[in-house]
């Protein structure tokens, strides 16, 4: 196992495939999310065409808990400057699913300028809303909860549902060992959501996939509004699309990642790097 | 070629999980060992630590169902591991 030292953690990577091309950079959701995610989905047939990069997020599969208990999408976007930095990438392709779609969004606001693509797979991206309420085009789990219903912080559903669902692997072996699902939740509990403004500093060329039967559809519409440019894919499953339509999302990024997106590399003053503190 | 791989996943998992199950070819990576994904991932790393570039298990991995994965045996994995250094060996005449 290859482990990459990030302020005294270890946090661990994985790069395999071809070694010429524009490597992708590929981070996995909360809890049960680990360096499998994309193992034993899309990143074994990325790696025909390109380096891939996979990392356990702090505090999940064999990456080191941050000591401090902090998780949140801006530390661990630190995290992902320092490994790319490490790893000397001084341009590839960033793609995320959940939270990890979240991390990605992080870092592209900061340091966008070195990413040939930005791909978000089920990003936690809150719908539009009128009057406190959901808008009408939403979709029906989200509709039927209502954000005030759950009572939690707007990430917190789709981390909820994953849980959920993959329960008793949290109780098995390797879960136990790392932080608790309430630490992970209490420090994200600050977790500030995407705003428009977040969305109109993303790069050019960016895109999102969702599934058909995944509640975060709802945020079409908002996206449609404040970033049209941005390219929405939508695929038969739910939030674990890229398993779910495995061949479908390879096929995208495939596609995002031949194609040229040169302004991606245009001069965005708002993209331009961001020393992390 | 099965103690290889047999070695690895008990160094993986650890003895006191496997309790008394005798780890074969008919083995079931999810119903017997109950292997975690991550876990699975660690196999991966030790067999490409052990064999390198002549075992290409992401490349076999591209052309695998999930499906076929969730209900794969030890003996798949031995056998792909086997037939890999097999093609990857020298010939002799």
């Amino acid at each position: 196992m290859t482990f990459v030292d990030i302020d005294g953690r270890r946090v661990h990577v994985m790069r395999m495939g071809a070694r010429a091309g524009v490597p992708v950079v590929m981070a996995h959701g909360l809890f049960t999310g680990t360096v499998a995610s994309w193992f034993f989905t899309a990143a074994p047939t990325l790696a025909k065409d390109r380096p891939v990069v996979l990392y356990d997020l702090r505090g999940h599969g064999r990456s080191d808990p941050p000591l401090d208990g902090d998780h949140s999408s801006a530390s661990q976007a630190i995290d992902l400057a320092r490994l790319v930095d490490h790893l000397d990438l001084p341009s590839f392709h960033l793609v995320g699913h959940s939270f990890g779609a979240l991390v990605a969004i992080r870092h592209a606001l900061r340091r966008g300028a070195r990413l040939a693509s930005l791909t978000l797979v089920e990003p936690p991206i809150r719908a539009d809303r009128s009057g406190g309420k959901l808008t009408g085009e939403t979709a029906p789990a989200e509709a039927a909860t209502g954000e005030a219903a759950m009572g939690e912080a707007w990430w917190w559903r789709t981390a909820s549902e994953e849980t959920g669902r993959l329960a008793p692997e949290l109780r098995r072996r390797s879960a136990r060992v790392g932080p608790s699902v309430d630490e992970i939740r209490d420090s994200l509990t600050g977790e500030p959501e995407v705003t428009d403004d977040d969305l109109r500093r993303l790069p050019n060329g960016t895109s999102v996939v969702l599934g058909d039967r995944s509640a975060a559809l709802a945020m079409v519409p908002r996206l449609r509004r404040v970033r049209p440019d941005i390219g929405i894919r939508v695929f038969a499953g739910g939030h674990s699309i890229h398993v779910d339509a495995r061949d479908d999302v390879v096929d995208h990024l495939r596609s995002v990642m031949s194609a040229d997106h040169p302004a991606f590399h245009d001069e965005r003053p708002e993209n331009e790097e961001v020393a992390y503190g | 070629m099965l103690a290889a791989v047999g070695s690895m996943i008990v160094e993986i998992v650890g003895e006191d999980y496997l309790l008394d199950l005798e780890i074969g070819m008919a083995t079931s990576f999810s119903e017997d060992l109950e292997l975690e994904s991550i876990e699975f991932v660690t196999l991966a790393e030790k067999l490409a630590e052990r064999y390198g570039d002549a075992v290409d298990f992401v490349a076999w991995l591209a052309d695998t169902e999930l499906d076929d994965l969730i209900g794969m045996t030890v003996g798949t994995l031995v056998t792909f591991v086997a037939a890999s250094l097999d093609s990857a060996a020298p010939r002799t005449s």
